[in-house]
Order: structure tokens, then C-alpha cells, then sequence
């Protein structure tokens, strides 16, 4: 063994970091391992997080939030637009900044960081459990040692595979997602733009989140079993048609993970936090929030697992319990309502769109309830409380 | 055999995360195919947000191992 720490985390995305950050908080010996050369690079994120989400875990910092939205505008399929007026509907960060002041901060409360260090199997014990990883530390084969491993790398995540936790995604669990970062467009600045339909999305929807200055994320995200067609055409289709003129930055393509809740989070001493879990909001797609949130919980239930001797794993089934405790209901129903929202035909969703504005008239929101929202547009449709009927109960 | 397309290849890593027996791996150099593992099952192929993985249909089966 080249090294040897109490914890090693795979990933320094925000989940990483985050963990990362917590360890090294409560004076745990903490590794953080990315294989790529720089953090944050490559992304594949829509940068988008609400409010709620992001202030808990940290301070917004200018440097590194692009905008903050107040409106949301929405488009149905037949193109019916609807705009909700709400102050405190979240930001668009830059997450390229986002991400290295976050893993900066675990450095900076003593987690060593090594960039261009690919992960690339577990090491285990005799008896039970793993002992470390073996790297690819800037080209040298190394074997780093540690009580615990995270697990932070993503939707692909190969920890989970090595682990033996069953992570198979089924096409009909993962959305297919292109973006494009451009410039040179007129967006207002403080509000998001959603666009559903099969015409634009087949089983999700294209978005518009403004990051100021003409510049926007613009991308979308497909069912991959829904169309023959890429995600990468239906953007092409919707930039022509929704933008005059642009200069495209920077494209990333991703995949978005659906919650499911047949899969574990825990095997012996590995851990797995964010995409890597699957803790995404099965139906916006949204992440970040439950990146930060399992990292946190994860950080916190290591360090109290390795300060109390680390002797029996039981302890590390704490992390699982915790994040479903406080998240469980939320991401199943956002499953639920995933599974709802895929069954939805055109004039469903132009039905739904009909009834928010009936809902939200022109008030001000000042704050929104997802569930209630979502429960209430189910209700308003007996077709979909059927569908939600029977997928539920 | 699985073909991939680099230029067209944004490695988000979805194909890896469709796949079932674990024959993708991505890099920070880019994606890798292990073709002992590769089982043609397209899952990746539908996936793919860009097009930049197809089954080259002239040799299209599994090499023998």
C-alpha cells in the first residue's frame, strides 16, 4: 500500500467535494480522487439549482452564481406559454467555478486532492469489505489504502459495478441529454424557459437557463427508447427554431439517471453518493441538491463510523437510512410522477399547462411546493389521476 | 463489432451506465470498449445522445473468444 487513509472518495463533482469537505471538516484523513486533469471539466450539467437546494450546504457567491431566476415560462406542446412569476425560484450557477472553489474548500480544511488520478478497480480484504483503491495516479500504478470508499463518479459509476452493487440502468431509467452552451442570444436574464412536447422532446423537455451577458444553456432530454432520432438532432431542430442566430460555446452530451429505489447505496464499506446513487429528481432531472445532500450525509456518518473504531459496517447502513429518511418520499414520488409524465400524450400536457395557469393566475408565487403543485395537476385531469392511480396503488 | 465515432463522442458516460456486463469504460482519455465483454446488445447504441457508437453491420456479430 502506497498510502493510507481513513476515507477515499471517487469524484470530485459536487457530491466529492462535498464529502470531501465534511470528512476533512471533522479532521478525518481524506483523499479526494479525480481522474480528469481539471475539475469541472468536462460538465455535463444544466447548472440550474433551486434555492432551497443550494443555500443550506453554502453561501451564494457571486463569483460563481450567472443568474437568478424569477420567472419561469412555459411552453406547451400547441405552444400555449405560460410564465410563473416567482423570486426565489433558484440560479444558474456556473459550475466550473462551482465545483473547484467546493473541492478548494476541502483541500483547504486538510482533504488531499489529486488531480489526473483514474480509479481504476477496488482493492479487498481477506476477510470482508474493501481495503483501498488502486489508481492511476498521473500515469504511476499506485494502491491508496482506506477504511471507507465513496463513491462520487457519476452515472457511470464503475465504484458501484467493482463494489458488486447492482447498477444496471434500463433505457427507459436514463435520459439521453444534449447541450449547448451559446452565445449572442437575447434571453431574459431572470427567467428559465421549459418546452414540452414529442415534437421537441419524446419523454422530456428542452430548456433555456440564461447565465447573463447572451449567454444560455440550452439543451434537452430524450427517453432513448421513445425515438430512433438523437438528442443531439432534436437540439439542433430546437436551436433553429427558437433562436434567430447563435454561436454555439461548447456542446455536452450526458445521461440523466432516474431514481429507483430498488438500489442500494451501501455495500459493506462502500458508499455511493449522488449520480452515482441515482438520487436525481426523476422528473425535472435536477441533481446537484441531492449531490450535495448525500455527500453531506455520507461525510457525516464516515466520520462518526471511523472516530467510533470502524469495526462493524452496520454503522455505514446509517447513510442510506438518513438520505431516504429525509428524501425517500420526495425522489419516489418524483418517480411516480416521471412514470406519470411519460404516459402524458400531447394534449395531456397541454391540458396541464392549461390548468397552472388557471392556478397561478398572475399572482406572485413566493414559494412553491413541488409535490402539492404536481399532486394538484394530476387531480385536475381525471385521465392522469387514473395514470397516477395505477402506477401507485 | 461496437464502433465508436470519437469526434462525435461528448464521454457522458451514459453508454457506460446502459450497459449491462460492463464492456465500456470511460477515461479521462475517452471511452473504452472491451469487446471480449460486448454482447451487441445496442442498449448503448440507443442510448448514444450523439450517434457516436453503431454496430458495424458488415462484420456485425460478436468476435469468438
Amino acid at each position: 500500500m502506497d498510502q493510507k487513509f481513513d476515507c477515499i472518495i471517487v469524484g470530485a463533482g459536487p457530491a466529492g467535494s462535498m464529502a470531501a469537505k465534511t470528512l476533512a471538516e471533522s479532521g478525518i484523513r481524506v483523499l479526494l480522487l479525480e481522474k480528469h486533469p481539471r475539475i469541472g471539466v468536462p460538465l455535463a450539467c444544466a447548472e440550474a439549482i433551486s434555492c432551497s437546494g443550494l443555500d443550506r450546504f453554502v453561501d451564494p457567491d457571486p463569483e460563481w452564481i450567472c443568474t437568478r431566476i424569477h420567472r419561469v415560462l412555459l411552453v406547451s406542446p400547441s405552444n400555449t406559454k405560460l410564465v410563473i412569476r416567482h423570486p426565489q425560484a433558484g440560479f444558474v450557477l456556473n459550475r466550473k467555478i462551482f465545483d473547484r472553489r467546493l473541492a478548494e474548500k476541502a483541500r483547504s480544511l486538510g482533504a488531499e486532492v489529486r488531480l489526473n488520478a483514474a480509479v481504476v478497480g477496488l482493492l479487498r480484504t481477506s476477510q470482508d469489505g474493501f481495503c483501498g483503491v488502486q489508481v492511476l495516479d498521473n500515469g504511476r500504478e499506485r494502491e491508496y489504502g482506506a477504511k471507507v470508499i465513496i463513491g462520487a463518479d457519476g452515472v457511470e459509476s464503475w465504484v458501484a459495478r467493482w463494489a458488486g452493487i447492482d447498477c444496471s440502468v434500463t433505457l427507459g431509467q436514463i435520459e439521453s441529454c444534449a447541450q449547448s452552451l451559446i452565445a449572442g442570444v437575447d434571453v431574459e436574464e431572470d427567467r428559465m424557459e421549459f418546452y414540452l412536447g414529442k415534437e421537441v422532446a419524446p419523454g422530456g423537455y428542452a430548456w433555456v437557463f440564461p447565465k447573463g451577458k447572451g449567454i444560455a444553456n440550452v439543451g434537452l432530454a430524450v427517453t432513448p427508447d421513445r425515438t430512433p432520432k438523437k438528442a443531439r438532432e432534436f437540439l439542433d431542430e430546437f436551436l433553429q427554431k427558437r433562436f434567430a442566430g447563435f454561436r454555439v460555446i461548447e456542446s455536452t452530451m450526458g445521461g440523466v439517471p432516474a431514481f429507483d429505489r430498488k438500489k442500494k447505496l451501501v455495500k459493506k464499506n462502500v458508499l455511493l453518493v449522488g449520480d452515482a446513487g441515482r438520487l436525481v429528481d426523476s422528473l425535472s432531472g435536477a441533481g446537484i441538491s441531492n449531490a450535495l445532500l448525500s455527500g453531506k450525509i455520507a461525510g457525516e456518518i464516515t466520520s462518526r463510523f471511523i472516530r467510533e473504531g470502524g469495526s462493524s459496517f452496520s454503522g455505514l447502513k446509517g447513510y442510506e437510512e438518513r438520505l431516504l429518511k429525509e428524501k425517500g418520499s420526495e425522489l419516489r414520488f418524483y418517480s411516480y410522477s416521471r412514470a406519470v409524465f411519460l404516459k402524458l400524450t400531447d394534449q395531456d400536457m397541454d391540458a396541464a399547462v392549461g390548468f397552472l395557469g388557471d392556478y397561478f393566475g398572475d399572482r406572485v408565487v413566493t414559494g412553491i411546493e413541488p409535490i402539492a403543485l404536481i399532486k394538484a395537476i394530476l387531480k385536475s385531469n381525471r385521465r392522469m389521476l387514473r395514470l397516477l392511480k395505477r402506477l401507485v396503488w | 463489432m461496437l464502433q465508436l465515432d470519437v469526434q462525435l463522442c461528448g464521454e457522458c458516460g451514459g453508454c457506460v451506465a446502459v450497459c449491462p456486463c460492463g464492456a465500456l469504460e470511460l477515461f479521462a482519455s475517452g471511452l473504452r470498449i472491451d469487446h471480449t465483454e460486448c454482447t451487441l446488445c445496442e442498449n448503448c447504441v440507443i442510448f448514444c445522445p450523439t450517434g457516436a457508437l453503431e454496430i458495424d453491420s458488415v462484420r456485425g456479430k460478436a468476435p469468438s473468444h
